[in-house]
């Protein structure tokens, strides 16, 4: 059977974030990011071959 | 070039500004032009007004004066008038703007369809894996009309799907790695931080922190409420955002935000994050 999806890598990662995440309430218009959080920590996970 | 871009910045009552200004200048440097002398009588004719009569008697500042009167008057109708022919203009080629072409409507109804593939999986309890599939489609589908709305090809735009994870961690899933994940997880945590639904940064490498990172432009469009998906874009190529595709990208976009709304779709979404760890 011919598939219709080529294998993809699927990744991931996990930002751990410190602090809540800002509910969306605001639309309309494309705001300018204000601040970068420099720390950030991320955890990457292995990937995997997916079809 | 720049005079052109200046012009249309001001338009015909900024150019009718600049010649009126000119021309007193002019008649301020060379007040006895012979040429702007003939000007200056033929303006006057016309006004009843005594004071705006030309006469040769009256001193030169009481003339500049005048002159510099005549002008503004003769300016002002002038814009009013030009202002009326545009405004008259307006309103008979006044034609709805429309943010998408034909074809690029039909591009949107294919997506519709890919979507309506993998509701319609849910639907009939198609195997995991056929749900998978189409939501892969689904996910290319999104990627490659964000392409064509930036102009962009593959290598140079990246794409990372986004919702919450526990105690407030933030899970990212991609079809491709980013070329540098750091800063694409540094670009999405501070959106994050910030009300909007839509938050844009056009110039990265001007952030310190990021100065030396291959993205140089990125967007990013959430559901409003509590996150529950977003989808992120890199473009590693400057000066990509215009007017106009950001409009398009707005237009494009109010779909996803609704995504997130549908349990079914975040649940299979959530299930490909976990089949990539």
């Amino acid at each position: 059977m011919e598939r219709t999806v080529k294998a993809n890598t699927i990744g991931s990662s996990t930002i751990k974030r410190n602090g809540a995440i800002v509910k969306g309430t605001k639309g309309k218009r494309i705001a300018h990011l204000s601040n970068l959080k420099e720390d950030v920590s991320i955890a990457a996970n292995r990937k995997k071959t997916h079809a | 070039m720049a005079w052109k871009e200046k012009f249309k910045q001001f338009g015909l009552p900024g150019f009718i500004v600049f010649v009126i200004i000119s021309l007193f200048s002019i008649y301020l440097i060379t007040n006895n032009s012979e040429l702007l002398r003939d000007l200056h009588v033929k303006m006057s004719k016309f006004m009843t007004s005594d004071f705006l009569k030309y006469q040769n008697e009256k001193g030169p500042i009481l003339q500049a004066l005048q002159f510099t009167l005549l002008i503004l008057i003769y300016g002002l109708f002038l814009l009013g008038l030009v202002n009326a022919v545009l405004m008259v203009k307006n309103v008979i080629l006044k034609r709805t703007p429309s943010i998408i072409s034909h074809n690029d409507s039909e591009l949107y109804l294919e997506l519709e369809d890919k979507l309506g593939d993998v509701l319609a999986a849910f639907d009939q309890h198609s195997p995991l894996r056929v749900i998978d599939e189409k939501l892969t489609i689904f996910m290319m589908s999104h990627h490659a009309e964000i392409k064509r709305i930036f102009g962009l090809p593959e290598r140079q735009i990246e794409f990372v799907w986004y919702f919450q994870g526990k105690n407030n961690d933030v899970e990212l899933v991609y079809l491709k790695t980013p070329i540098d994940i750091e800063g694409a997880a540094k670009l999405i945590n501070s959106a994050l931080d910030m009300p909007y639904v839509r938050i844009q940064e056009p110039s990265v490498n001007n952030r310190m922190e990021l100065r030396e990172s291959p993205i140089k432009q990125f967007i990013t469009v959430r559901n409003y409420g509590n996150l529950k998906l977003g989808l992120a874009v890199f473009i590693l190529k400057e000066n990509i955002f215009t007017k106009d595709n950001l409009k398009e990208f707005i237009y494009f976009t109010s779909k996803i935000i609704l995504l997130g709304t549908n349990n079914r779709f975040l649940r299979h979404f959530k299930r490909k994050k976990n089949s990539g760890n």
